[in-house]
């Protein structure tokens, strides 16, 4: 059984299936499982984490100005499901092209 | 038990608050162990890492070894970051709370501090919390 931490996650590089680059490890995404476990469902890539240093995010929803702002700096942000991950050593592998992934949403959740 | 929506650790899990099961303080959550189970499939969230000597990994270059370097000098004995459970865990939002008790090792900073530090400030032991 092998572990790792989250920080040893965050900073990777990623590139896509053609090798192109995707940026870095920005966070992992999880979700409660019927079972009750915490499994990772994908990563959140992308250039830099600068948007994620206000704070704002998850349950802290910014003031309304803000969210267009936070929303134009995460412009760049990528969701890469887990699935879609060829190999998750460093550097992380997709399997997919970069054009294929979407933004991130909150996972279509509407959150910044 | 619900499937519930997805969340990303930084925003809801890392630097946030750890309350016990006695609704007690007991520090940030520093980072987050990841364990791959037996039989593949995506990894799945096995424990928080508390205390201030889980944050050295996560500070790059020189500064991330300076910490851990003066982690290892204030104190030989643990060179662990404190450990929770994942199962120990009842939610995330807004704080992680406990249902146990916080481990010792979790408030080893703020005792070292109040030991060496706020306790020898004149008038430090008269207030009403004994910081105990």
């Amino acid at each position: 059984m092998a572990t790792t931490l989250v920080s040893d996650l965050i900073g990777r590089p990623a590139l896509d299936r053609d090798g192109r680059s995707l940026g870095t490890v920005q966070d992992v995404v999880v979700r409660r499982t019927r079972e009750g476990r915490y499994e990772v469902v994908g990563l959140v890539v992308g250039r830099h984490t600068v948007a994620g240093r206000f704070g704002y995010g998850g349950t802290l929803e910014p003031p309304t100005p803000w969210h267009r702002v936070l929303r134009w700096m995460r412009r760049h942000e990528r969701y890469l499901a887990w699935e879609d991950i060829a190999d998750p050593a460093d550097p992380v592998r997709a399997r997919v092209a970069s054009t294929d992934l979407r933004a991130w949403r909150g996972h279509g959740h509407g959150r910044v | 038990m619900e499937e519930q929506t997805p969340f990303r650790i930084g925003f809801v899990v890392l630097d946030r608050q750890i309350i016990d099961g006695d609704g007690r303080p007991a520090g940030k959550v520093d980072d987050v162990e990841l364990t791959w189970e037996e039989g593949g499939g995506p990894p799945v969230m096995s424990a928080l890492l508390t205390d201030s000597a889980a944050l050295g990994p996560r500070i790059s270059g020189r500064a991330g070894r300076l910490w851990r370097s003066a982690m290892r000098r204030l104190r030989p004995s643990v060179s662990e970051p404190a450990r929770i459970a994942v199962e120990d865990v009842a939610a995330f939002s807004p704080s992680t709370r406990l249902t146990t008790a916080a481990p010792e090792q979790a408030n080893l900073a703020e005792a070292w501090l109040r030991d060496h530090v706020i306790g020898r400030i004149p008038g430090a032991r008269r207030g009403d919390d004994a910081g105990e």
